[in-house]
């Protein structure tokens, strides 16, 4: 291990990292947030119990599961309720789920349960207090949800077709916390040791919500035929994840948050590199890295898609996954730096897709390389602006950090097509025709590149001075030098692509960010917005450990 | 939106920060300025003063056009980035300074980090900004939310002048100043058009999964 750490190849560099068709090719990986959550809780020996379930025969009620780590105690609260089919729908304005839920800082006192019945139902018009750290609602995915309760009511297993198709029983629709709607702030747990990396009781909520399914779909099938009625079997259990509907409210977070955004693929590429710098493979290794890709192999011939351009670039991975398992039975244990030949080859000869789905892979078998990298995925408060620095400073990080931004035409007839704004309906971003009606105020400082330009070229034309000077006569450039000046020690701060052109597709934002937080089997509808599998192949409850090896899972033994 | 029926309300760090930012941006600040604003509004709560009344008052003040028009002062909410720019870069900063909300001025500088003292001539005002927060004399807050000539001095502060930014407890805000600064926040908002509406998360999708 400590000849590996001996880092003899770099970091991939951001102009290469942080395009968006490479970011829109992510996978999860053990940096990724879903892993880090498990991870820990295996560590820590965490225990999740499920405290009440007053629940009526159609699985209507309430249901309270609490999680015990060894320094504090969690609990969600399901509330579970008829929902008309017509107002089932993955559109951020519905207004009524299925089930919706609360994560509880500690054990709700029945006051506490009562209030949250009146509130969490109403989701974005409900208000919440400090003790409320995570608000979730989900929708039944019926066609599994009915067929599973139907087979488990009938005494037999659910078709594992119809499971490997669509691969969760509900689906979330949003999982707010942060102090969204009087939520707790992230101030109130980030001290918390357990919980210190990013989204961590976001990915708890939805953990739970995953065995409340589960215990939802078993609940109604023995209501039905308590005489015949079987649980669902433990493999299919382990199989199914929770589904997701991400749209754009997602996509600018990575936009206004670059220390952070710095602070993820930084970690990730250092990952990368470290196992690139690996001089050679030991047997188990290698074994464990064939044992992984055999089973990613299996993966990506149960993830298909309606989307032509994602069905694609699923076949091409099949196929490149297939000449992985070729090259890797080509190297042996006096292999030098076996990854890093790997990596290249790939980087040569495979797609984005095929190259990011290879850097998920690498990082599977060392662990302990890895896995303290995740102690690195937060940020303090964005750094503002440093107005002593100097105007050439200034113009120097320009130059070394934004010279992508010289390449963009912004003559082009397209180049400005879209504007980013707040939705008035449910203050979530949106993306859309520039119109004219949308002014200034409205418009999200999304489009950096164009920001950059204008600044460049003022600061161009001053040649001496301070940012004081600058943000004296041009205060509105305020925002972008600050983003320069955190660019300057932060790399891989910026997505380098016209975010406003006619050619970005913010499903590529998305896939990045929901990837770091351990999403996987993307199924994108159209460019604006996709749907995901949470937790897919993740231990249950009482299987959590250390091992944490349980990344693309696959329900079929073999490749048809 | 939601109502707010009651007099004060609980507001978290991230709705203050947000909303604070959005408002800034709805009266025509930029949004750099905005995110300076909102850090300051949250070193004020810190501080035990609620940053919904001070802010609603200066943004509608700026957003009327009157601040600084018919006087000679300058305004806290467009000038004090700057202001504590000067203050960052120049040794010598700062005596005779105009200001209509002195307050403002001092949470700008005490969330970016400076460290120092603001005398306001009026009311005999003395207050103490370093480690991300300040201090006033007391019987300074009524000098500090007036229009007020301030003086600012670069000079140490010992540990003293810190607060406990994990407290909750000052978290509520007063609702009506609050609905002035949602107000503002809501001119960012564009209604939706047909093709938003097309494009949301599960538009256009009619299936059972």
């Amino acid at each position: 291990m400590t000849e590996a750490l001996e880092m003899t190849v770099g970091l991939r560099p951001p102009e290469e990292v942080m395009r968006l068709d490479r970011l829109g090719a992510a996978f999860p990986t053990r940096l990724s947030f879903m892993r880090i959550l498990l991870r820990c809780m295996g560590h820590e020996g965490w225990r999740v119990e499920q405290k009440q379930f007053d629940l009526d025969d159609r699985g209507y009620g309430r249901a309270l599961y609490q999680v015990t780590a060894p320094s504090a105690t969690y609990s969600l609260i399901a509330y579970s309720q008829f929902l008309d089919p017509a107002e089932r729908t993955d559109r951020v304005i519905a207004e009524a789920w299925d089930v919706t839920f609360v994560l509880f800082d500690g054990v709700p006192d029945p006051e506490d349960v009562e209030r949250l019945a009146q509130e969490a139902p109403k989701q974005e018009a409900g208000r919440y207090r400090c003790t409320d750290l995570v608000l979730s609602r989900a929708n039944k995915s019926l066609r599994l949800f009915n067929h599973v309760v139907d087979k488990l009511s009938q005494g037999v297993q659910p078709d594992e077709d119809l499971l490997i198709e669509i691969g969760y029983l509900m689906r979330t629709t949003a999982v707010y916390a942060n102090g969204k709607f009087g939520l707790a702030d992230r101030k109130v747990y980030a001290d918390r040791e357990a919980l210190a990396a990013p989204f961590q009781v976001e990915m708890l909520t939805v953990y739970l919500i995953r065995c409340f399914t589960f215990d939802l779909v078993e609940h109604i099938a023995g209501q039905r035929n308590a005489e015949h009625a079987v649980p669902l079997d433990r493999a299919y259990k382990r199989y199914l994840g929770i589904g997701n509907a991400t749209g754009l409210g997602m996509a600018p977070f990575l936009v206004s948050h670059p220390a952070l955004i710095h602070k993820w693929f930084y970690a990730r590429e250092t990952a990368l590199a470290r196992i690139r710098s690996v001089k050679r493979a030991s047997p188990a290794v290698m074994a464990h890295f064939m044992q992984v890709l055999n089973r990613c192999v299996r993966h990506i011939h149960e993830w298909s898609v309606e989307d032509k351009e994602q069905t694609r670039r699923i076949k091409t991975l099949r196929r490149e996954s297939r000449v992985l398992q070729e090259w890797v039975s080509q190297i042996d244990t006096e292999t030098g730096r076996p990854w890093d030949i790997l990596y290249s080859r790939a980087a040569l000869m495979f797609s984005l897709e095929g190259q990011e789905f290879l850097v998920s892979l690498l990082l599977e078998p060392y662990p302990d390389l890895i896995d303290d990298l995740a102690d690195g995925l937060f940020a303090d408060p964005e750094p503002l602006v440093n107005p002593a620095m100097t105007l050439q400073e200034l113009v120097g990080i320009l130059r070394e950090r934004y010279d992508w931004v010289l390449a963009i035409d912004f003559d082009a007839p397209k180049a400005d097509r879209y504007v980013w704004y707040y939705s008035e309906e449910k203050l979530e971003p949106r993306r859309g025709e520039r119109r004219a009606e949308i002014g200034d105020e409205q418009e999200m400082a999304v489009a950096t590149a164009q920001d950059i330009r204008q600044l460049w070229s003022v600061v161009d034309e001053m040649s001496e001075g301070t940012v004081a000077t600058l943000l004296r006569a041009w205060p509105d450039f305020r925002h972008t030098v600050n983003r320069v000046q955190i660019a300057a020690d932060h790399a891989y701060s910026e997505l380098r692509d016209n975010l406003v052109g006619e050619d970005c597709r913010p499903v590529d934002i998305l896939r990045a960010k929901l990837a770091y937080f351990g999403a996987s089997k993307f199924d994108p509808k159209g460019d604006l917005w996709t749907r995901i599998t949470m937790y897919q192949g993740a231990p249950l409850p009482e299987e959590i450990s250390d091992s944490d090896d349980w990344s693309f899972p696959a329900l079929r033994v073999s490749v048809e | 939106m939601n109502s707010f029926p009651d007099t004060k309300l609980d507001v978290s760090d991230a709705e203050l920060d947000v909303t604070l930012q959005k408002a800034c941006v709805g009266t025509g600040l930029d949004l750099g300025t905005g995110i300076e604003l909102a850090r300051a509004a949250l070193t004020m709560r810190y501080a035990g003063i609620d940053p919904a009344t001070v802010f609603a008052s200066a943004l509608s003040y700026y957003d009327t056009g009157d601040a600084g028009k018919e006087h000679d002062y300058i305004s806290a909410i467009s000038d004090g980035p700057s202001l504590c720019d000067d203050f960052i870069v120049k040794t010598n900063c700062g005596s005779n300074i105009f200001v209509d909300c002195p307050l403002i001025v001092l949470a700008i500088l005490a969330a970016r980090g400076c460290c120092g003292r603001m005398i306001m001539t009026d009311g005999d005002g003395d207050a103490v900004f370093g480690n991300y927060a300040f201090a006033m004399k007391d019987g300074t807050l009524s000098a500090a939310l007036a229009p007020n000539m301030i003086e600012l001095r670069q000079e140490p502060v010992d540990n003293s002048v810190a607060n406990d930014r994990g407290c909750r407890d000052v978290s509520a805000v007063d609702a009506a100043s609050w609905r002035e600064i949602c107000g503002l926040a809501d001119r960012c908002l564009v209604s939706g058009s047909e093709e938003s509406r097309l494009n949301d998360a599960g538009a256009g999708l009619v299936d059972e999964d």
